[in-house]
């Protein structure tokens, strides 16, 4: 399909008052959502002293300083290997876990159906609470494991749900004439219905994996090493320093006075940006999947 | 899946395997800690060895991350995990733990005998503290008392306005006070030819409210007080009745800064007096005393033996950093017509230490672990600060004794968690005076005199479920007067409608405590 550039049609005198506020909503609205990002990234590059007070899109003295603390702090080193490592095994067992599930529970034929839809769809109304479940998992002696932060979250009743639906909306007949050509279950599964649901998939895949990334409480309860923190969890507790004044005082002995907010900004940004980065070009793919399908051909 | 349940199957049985022998080769007594911690302990931490070895038992850190230290606490203690040392974040918290039997009953006779240095630091130091760890009269904790909060808030003047408008030293009195706020607001000291100045604004009002004896309009904290001998709420004294007229007065000539309400602060760095950095008032309070340290303020100590002017921060760095030709100065709290002269000081109760219940019937137990905190107060310095910061010259140097200058060796220097790393947890605060360059510099503004302290420092439990509503009634009441939009005789109206909003329940509550912990 073909469009026509906007700016070749052309604006009716009529349009212009509206096209004018339209602009200048949008305007505020994108410097409103924006400003945050620069007024952090200002702060990341000030100097230490020269950050407290007064705001300014220039920062007042120019340096990378913040960065070379927040990179020589060992923990962020640690932080970004289990954050990504929970990420990716997290992200890929979550989605094959809830693409099996949903599977069988999408077949009209599967005993009892409802009755199992139905156990898993409880969970998202109801849960055992915070106590309940450190006791579960310690009892399953996963304190202090990544598989802490990975099993409880496994399958989400919500992500199931998308992807069942998704799946009862494809046509019987795409199996059956597989069945004709001699496939079995498992071929049809994997060869026919998952390339089908590859971009719900995608969506799916898209969720879990920023909540993976920006998942820190399930860490902070079930994590008591250090070796075992994550990135969100590192970066939690060295923005929340400076929130009272605990770091100045105990500092104070010891006449090495700062204040951490050019620290927190740079801190913020080096475990925000990445899934900023990756954000747009899944969103891309499955925007765009999403929206064709793949149910024409 | 299956490759799930392997992963966890071998990770159980691992974990089996190594606790077993860990158990094999230790007969050593086991003691569990919790206590304030920047970053998780390391389970083999220099520090845990070294006291380990010391006391002989095997101190294990069990990490709960500080700013969720309640939540995460009350988890572990449901699953039955109760440390053997554990510090109470919010001192509130006390009594509901005695109430669950999570602690171990203490005695005064037992800290006095295995903790003889923490106990004298204490009770002299800090009288009337260690009876705050009473519960119905029984010792259940060890109160960490702050050392620097002995020091008040600051008054702080800008001498350079002072000095134009020909007042040459800092007010005394509270007539003083007033006549120089006056020209701070009307005679244009910034010379700019705009009556655009005051003289005070939001954190202005305690040194009024001092020159009363009382703290009665704080943002978080109650502070209590005696009259008449009951205890009462500093907010519906006879002194906050006869500052705020003081203070309605003030408002109307234009002396307190119209935006006083929204405060001096306008973000960021909660410390800063915004108001004052730029110019727009002469008198300010806001922040701690340190805050307002300028350049060359005090000389601090060197390794060699010379003397280094120390840097300006936060306040009394912005401020010069506005106007250049800025200087200011500090007074002492302001005399008020009654005699009375105070300011407000920050609780100096800290948190609580207590011993969990498990180790209760284990008197010996009970006995190291009140050895081990007494440590933290050692009269030797060296021996003191080396269980908080690991041992000297590896960690930290020692510029100078007498006034116990020291600083991290890099790069701890820029490594502020690394104390919890190493197992930093064995300490407590304690409140020995503080001696260093900074502190001394405070002590010579005479920072230490004329606090007003809250009689009690911890929130009692109906005193924190009505608390916000009682606050809410307080702030409408004391801004409508200061404001002029009811007059100062609404006053004793304000204090029937607060006792009948719970006010006169929480003050029977206080008044008991208080009377239990004589």
């Amino acid at each position: 399909m073909k469009r026509k550039p906007i700016a070749a049609k052309k604006l009716k005198p009529s349009d212009a008052p509206f096209t004018i506020v339209n602009y200048a909503i949008m305007i505020m609205l994108s410097i409103t959502t924006l400003y945050p990002f620069i007024f952090l990234i200002t702060s990341s590059f000030s100097a230490l002293d020269m950050s407290l007070g007064g705001l300014s899109i220039i920062p007042r003295q120019f340096t990378f300083s913040n960065y070379e603390r927040v990179f020589a702090n060992p923990n962020v080193g640690i932080g970004y290997r289990n954050t990504i490592i929970r990420t990716i095994l997290g992200t890929s067992l979550s989605l094959l876990v809830t693409f099996c599930l949903a599977y069988a529970l999408s077949k009209k034929t599967f005993p009892n159906r409802n009755l199992w839809t139905g156990l898993v769809v409880f969970t998202m109304f109801f849960s055992g609470g915070m106590i309940p479940s450190y006791l579960l998992v310690k009892n399953l002696k996963l304190i202090d494991s990544m598989w802490a932060l990975i099993l409880p979250e496994l399958v989400s009743a919500y992500n199931f749900v998308i992807v069942r639906n998704y799946m009862q909306t494809i046509p019987q007949s795409l199996e059956e004439s597989a069945k004709i050509d001699g496939a079995n279950d498992i071929t049809i599964m994997f060869r026919i219905i998952l390339p089908v649901c590859k971009p719900i998939l995608a969506t799916i895949a898209l969720w879990v994996a920023v909540w993976h990334w920006n998942a820190w409480f399930d860490c902070m309860v079930y994590i008591s090493s250090q070796k075992g923190q994550v990135m969100q969890l590192v970066m939690r507790r060295i923005v929340m320093l400076g929130s009272s004044d605990q770091l100045t005082q105990m500092e104070g002995q010891s006449h090495d006075f700062f204040t951490p907010e050019g620290i927190k900004a740079a801190t913020i940004l080096v475990a925000t940006v990445p899934i900023v980065c990756v954000y747009p070009f899944i969103q891309k793919y499955f925007v765009k999947g999403v929206l064709v399908g793949s149910l024409k051909g | 899946m299956n490759r799930i349940m392997k992963g966890a199957a071998i990770i159980a049985i691992v974990a089996c395997l190594v606790s077993a022998a860990t158990a094999a080769d230790s007969k050593r007594m086991k003691i569990t800690v919790a206590n304030y911690q920047m970053e998780p302990t390391d389970p083999n931490g220099e520090m845990l060895k070294f006291y380990g070895d010391k006391f002989g038992c095997d101190f294990t850190v069990v990490n709960i991350n500080h700013d969720q230290y309640h939540e995460l606490l009350n988890i572990k203690l449901s699953a039955g995990e109760i440390p053997d040392l554990l510090y109470l974040r919010h001192a509130d918290t006390l009594g509901t733990y005695v109430k669950q039997g999570v602690l171990a009953k203490l005695s005064p006779e037992l800290i006095q005998k295995n903790a003889p240095d923490l106990w004298k630091a204490i009770t002299v130091n800090a009288k009337g503290y260690m009876e705050m760890g009473k519960v119905n009269g029984v010792q259940y904790a060890i109160p960490a008392v702050n050392p620097t909060n002995i020091f008040r808030l600051p008054l702080v003047y800008r001498t350079d306005w002072m000095k134009k408008l020909g007042v040459t030293k800092t007010p005394e009195t509270l007539a003083e006070f007033e006549s120089l706020m006056y020209k701070f607001a009307k005679n244009d000291p910034d010379g700019d030819g705009k009556a655009d100045t005051y003289g005070f604004s939001k954190d202005g009002l305690n040194a009024v409210f001092g020159a009363f004896g009382v703290v009665p309009f704080d943002a978080e904290t109650d502070y209590w007080m005696l009259e008449n001998g009951k205890v009462i709420n500093d907010t519906v004294s006879s002194g906050a009745k006869q500052a705020l007229a003081v203070l309605a007065k003030y408002y109307k000539d234009g002396i307190i800064d119209p935006e006083f309400i929204t405060g001096e602060n306008q973000g960021g760095y909660w410390a800063l007096s915004h108001a004052f950095i730029k110019g727009r008032i002469g008198y300010s309070s806001h922040g701690n005393y340190y805050h307002w340290q300028t350049a060359g303020a005090y000389q601090s100590p060197q390794e060699d033996g010379s003397m280094v002017p120390c840097p300006a921060f936060a306040n009394g760095q912005e401020l010069i950093a506005a106007t250049p030709t800025a200087t200011l100065g500090f007074g002492l709290p302001l005399k008020g017509p009654t005699g009375k002269q105070g300011m407000k000081q920050y609780n100096r109760l800290s948190n609580f230490f207590c011993i969990g219940k498990l180790a209760e019937s284990d008197p010996a137990k009970v006995a190291k672990i009140l050895q081990i905190l007494n440590v933290s107060a050692d009269p030797d310095f060296v021996t003191r600060n080396s269980i908080h910061y690991g041992p000297k010259d590896k960690y930290w140097k020692l510029l100078d004794a007498d006034t116990e200058s020291w600083l991290n060796i890099p790069p701890y220097d820029k490594d502020s968690g690394y104390w919890s790393r190493i197992g930093g947890e064995l300490w407590m605060e304690v409140p020995l005076p503080p001696k260093g360059p900074r502190e001394q510099w405070a002590y010579r503004n005479n920072m230490d005199k004329y606090g007003i302290e809250s009689l009690i420092q911890i929130g009692l439990p109906k005193a924190m479920k009505y608390k916000a509503e009682l606050m809410k009634i307080r702030d409408e009441a004391y801004l409508s007067i200061i404001t002029g939009d009811k007059p100062a005789s609404y006053f004793d109206e304000f204090v029937t409608k607060y006792m009948a909003a719970g006010g006169a329940e929480v003050q029977q509550e206080s008044n008991e405590y208080y009377a239990s912990l004589k």
